[in-house]
C-alpha cells in the first residue's frame, strides 16, 4: 500500500514551526499527537462518533480550517458528502487532485514549487481500506496562524489515510448488522 | 512539596487528551472542565495553580469564563492561559482584555505551551 514518505526531523528541532526548543518534549509531543489521534479515531462504532472524532483531529490537531469528508459505496461510485465544516459551502471535489489522489492512493499536499495553483486546496487525504480507497478527505484551508502543513501534519495525515477509513468502514458494518440484527 | 494543579477547560476531548499527555510528564495534578462555567465552578471550588482554557465552548466561552474569574475574589490571581484555533488578531486582542495571562494557538507546540506554563507558574 502507498504510503505518504514523510520523515520528523528530531535533530534539526531548533528550526521546527512548531516552535520547539528541547528534542525530549518535541520527541513526546509528536508521539502524543499521533497516539490521541489513533485512540480518537478508533474509540466508538458509532458513525457520528467516528466522524466527530475525525474532525476533532484534523481542526485541534492539524489546524484544519475549512474541510469536507467524502465517502463512496464501491470503486467508481461517486462520492457522496459525509461531513462539511465552516467556510463558503464550496465543497468541491477537485478532479484533477481527486485523480492523483485516487491513481496513487497517497496523501496529496498543495505545493506552489510544484505548480499548484493557490485555490487548490490544502490537502486531500484518502480514506484507505486495504488496496481500496473509500472516500477523502478534502482539507480546503488551515487555521489564519498557519502557512503550511508541517512534518508532523504528514504524519498525521498518513495515520489519518489509513484509521480513519477503516474506522468508518467497521462503523458502517456495525450499523448495518445492528439494522439486521434489528437493533440487538 | 504538594503537586502544582492544573485546571484544563476544552470542549474537545482530543485536546483534553492531548494537553494531559503533554503535561504527563510534569509532576502536575491536572483536572478538567468540559465548558467555561464549569471551569469557573470548579477554579472556585479547587483553587489550581494555572488554567488551561479553550475559547470556543458551548455554555460559556473561555473569554466569558476569564472575565468571570477575573472578577471574583478568590480566582482573581490564577494564571489563565487561553489555548484556541482563533489566531486572529481581534480574537487575541478579546483574550487578553478579558484578563488571560497569555495565549497559545492550536494545534498546540507542546514545548511551546510547557514553557508559558512553567513561566507562569514562577518554575
Amino acid at each position: 500500500m502507498p504510503t505518504t514518505p514523510t520523515t520528523i526531523e528530531l535533530d534539526a528541532c531548533t528550526a521546527c514551526p512548531r516552535g520547539c526548543g528541547a528534542r525530549s518534549e518535541h520527541l513526546s509531543s509528536i508521539l502524543a499527537n499521533l497516539y490521541v489521534a489513533m485512540k480518537r479515531i478508533h474509540a466508538s462504532l458509532d458513525r457520528s462518533d467516528v466522524l466527530g472524532a475525525i474532525r476533532d483531529v484534523l481542526e485541534n490537531q492539524i489546524g484544519a480550517e475549512e474541510l469536507a469528508i467524502f465517502e463512496r459505496d464501491g470503486d467508481g461510485a461517486p462520492f457522496s458528502l459525509s461531513l462539511y465544516v465552516a467556510g463558503s459551502g464550496a465543497q468541491a471535489l477537485y478532479a484533477r487532485v481527486l485523480e492523483e489522489v485516487l491513481a496513487s492512493h497517497a496523501v496529496y499536499v498543495r505545493s506552489a514549487a510544484s505548480g499548484d495553483p493557490p485555490d487548490a486546496p490544502a490537502a486531500c487525504i484518502p480514506l484507505r481500506v486495504g488496496e481500496r480507497v473509500t472516500g477523502i478527505i478534502m482539507i480546503y484551508s488551515l487555521v489564519c496562524h498557519k502557512e503550511r502543513l508541517d512534518p508532523l501534519d504528514l504524519e498525521l495525515c498518513d495515520l489519518l489515510a489509513d484509521h480513519a477509513g477503516v474506522a468508518l468502514y467497521a462503523s458502517a458494518l456495525h450499523a448495518r448488522s445492528k439494522a439486521e440484527g434489528g437493533g440487538r | 512539596m504538594p503537586r502544582k494543579k492544573i485546571l484544563l477547560v476544552d470542549d474537545s476531548s482530543t485536546a483534553r487528551m492531548l494537553i494531559r499527555l503533554m503535561l504527563s510528564g510534569w509532576d502536575y495534578a491536572v483536572t478538567e472542565a468540559h465548558d467555561g462555567r464549569e471551569a469557573v465552578l470548579k477554579a472556585t471550588s479547587e483553587h489550581p495553580d494555572a488554567i488551561l482554557m479553550d475559547i470556543v465552548m458551548p455554555v460559556m466561552s473561555g473569554i466569558e469564563a476569564c472575565r468571570a474569574l477575573r472578577a471574583a475574589e478568590p480566582t482573581r490571581n490564577i494564571p489563565i492561559i487561553l489555548v484556541s484555533t482563533r489566531g486572529e488578531g481581534d480574537f487575541i486582542e478579546a483574550g487578553f482584555k478579558s484578563g488571560c495571562n497569555d495565549y497559545v494557538t492550536k494545534p498546540i507546540a507542546g514545548p511551546e505551551l510547557l514553557n508559558k506554563l512553567r513561566d507562569q507558574l514562577g518554575e
